[in-house]
């Protein structure tokens, strides 16, 4: 097993995931490895508690873009729609959904991590 | 030589995945912001695409735009828009400031790469056809200044002189109105407008083909019933030039070339010829050539006089004994007198050996 069938396992969808890095799984893999910072470097939920909204929303986005282009599904799609809430103005709805994605989140990392 | 395509986003992993669809045609160039993205494209000529986030930290991607308009080089470069946002106004502003296609997060690698690349083929093409058309103009430009050039010097070899006169007024009259027009901002001109200002300045004699060789080639002082058919030649060239097919020259070329010959025996104090104006009555550009024809004519030798060194001749047009003229004009030919001066000395030299 490798980091790759490992985040396979969380739900990440590497089929797409290595269609998009050209079968280059190297290549995947370093960029897989660089997600953690990327997380830490935006972070979206003290922002939320802070009522720094427009900070929330902005790396909320950031971080759609990039677990989109890793083909992490379901913290794609659960960014998805927390931004889209946040831009209906439904704030709470945004922050439980947020909340929820924390956990799957932490998985990702840890099982990055572990190939560091 | 690999030409450059610019991928500008503030995270690597967005960056990097760009750069290796495109690493294998094209020099990648990455940026982090959008002030670096301008930094890199004011640097490299040879970016032919832009990938641009929106969403940056320092300068974001429709502050990019918005300096490419106002420099014009989104005319010139395809800039794309990479963005996970699905928020319409911001795309609709992106392509209103010259987006040409909009490339979302996450990437879907085949199709971004034709898309891409037909675009980019795109504007070569476009680009390459510009520079053609450019060409085109600019030696039909040439083309035209050269045949102004020869039928000045056609004329001017009837006068006895090799063609260098003509050439030498267009040299000095670029340099005095450029100065003239750094000093005074009421006689502000142009760059391009200066320069046809300068080809028109060849044609100032034109009328000198219809004065008699008995008085154009007179080896002596002319009596005022000679001079009086002198004076004629400036109204005479408008006449020439009037009869002139009208696309034979740029048409502000030929509007400054009929001033000028009507214009540049007209002086400051309204005793010139042929219509008696004064001041600013005359253009400021046939002032100029008015100057540069009379520091030449003294400067140079003629069949009825031998030439004045340069001091002389600066002296006598200070003096006002060829006639007064625009202080302002005079405070610019005094300021540049020595490159003047210079410049005469070397043509001279040349024609010389």
């Amino acid at each position: 097993m490798g980091l790759i069938e490992d985040i396979a396992l969380i739900g990440a969808d590497t089929v797409d995931g290595l269609t998009r890095f050209m079968d280059n799984s190297a290549l995947y893999e370093r960029m897989l490895k660089k997600l953690p910072q990327v997380i830490e470097d935006n972070p979206v939920m003290p922002f939320v508690r802070s009522g720094d909204l427009e900070t929330a929303l902005s790396n909320a986005h950031t971080l759609k873009g990039v677990v989109g282009n890793l083909s992490l599904t379901p913290l794609y799609n659960n960014y998805t729609e927390a931004v889209n809430l946040f831009r209906s103005g439904e704030t709470a709805k945004a922050e439980e959904l947020l909340e929820s994605t924390l956990e799957i989140q932490r998985q990702f990392v840890e099982c990055i991590k572990k190939y560091d | 030589m690999k030409n450059s395509i610019l991928i500008v986003d503030d995270q690597e992993i967005n960056r990097v995945l760009l750069a290796e669809l495109f690493k294998e045609e094209y020099n990648v160039i990455e940026a982090e912001n959008g002030q670096q993205a301008l930094e890199i494209i004011n640097e490299n000529s040879d970016i032919i695409a832009v990938m641009l986030d929106l969403i940056m930290p320092v300068m974001d991607g429709m502050s990019v735009l918005t300096e490419l308009n106002r420099t014009g080089k989104i005319y010139h470069i395809p800039v794309f828009i990479i963005t996970a946002a699905e928020n319409m106004q911001m795309l609709t502003s992106a392509y209103n400031l010259g987006a040409v296609d909009i490339i979302s997060k996450p990437f879907r690698m085949c199709f971004i790469k034709a898309r891409i690349g037909n675009i980019i083929e795109l504007y070569r093409h476009r680009n390459e056809l510009v520079d053609i058309v450019n060409d085109s103009v600019d030696k039909m430009a040439k083309l035209n200044d050269k045949m102004v050039e020869t039928l000045a010097t056609l004329i001017e070899f009837r006068d006895c002189e090799s063609g260098e006169h003509v050439k030498r007024i267009k040299n000095i009259t670029l340099k005095l109105m450029t100065k003239v027009s750094d000093m005074f901002p009421e006689y502000r001109l142009e760059k391009t407008t200066i320069a046809k200002i300068g080809t028109a300045s060849i044609l100032h004699d034109v009328g000198k083909v219809a004065i008699p060789d008995s008085i154009l080639k007179k080896p002596g002082r002319l009596t005022p019933e000679e001079f009086e058919i002198m004076k004629i030649h400036t109204v005479k060239g408008c006449d020439i030039l009037a009869q002139m097919p009208e696309d034979i020259m740029d048409q502000e070329v030929y509007r400054y070339s009929y001033d000028i010959c009507r214009h540049h025996h007209e002086r400051w104090d309204g005793r010139g010829y042929p219509d008696g104006l004064k001041g600013d009555e005359v253009s400021i550009w046939a002032q100029v050539v008015a100057v540069a024809d009379v520091y030449d004519a003294l400067t140079s030798p003629r069949v009825y006089k031998a030439a004045f060194d340069t001091d002389t001749a600066i002296q006598m047009i200070n003096e006002g004994q060829c006639g007064l003229f625009n202080p302002k004009v005079l405070e610019a030919f005094n300021c540049m007198v020595d490159e003047i001066a210079r410049k005469h000395r070397e043509d001279s030299e040349a024609d010389a050996e």
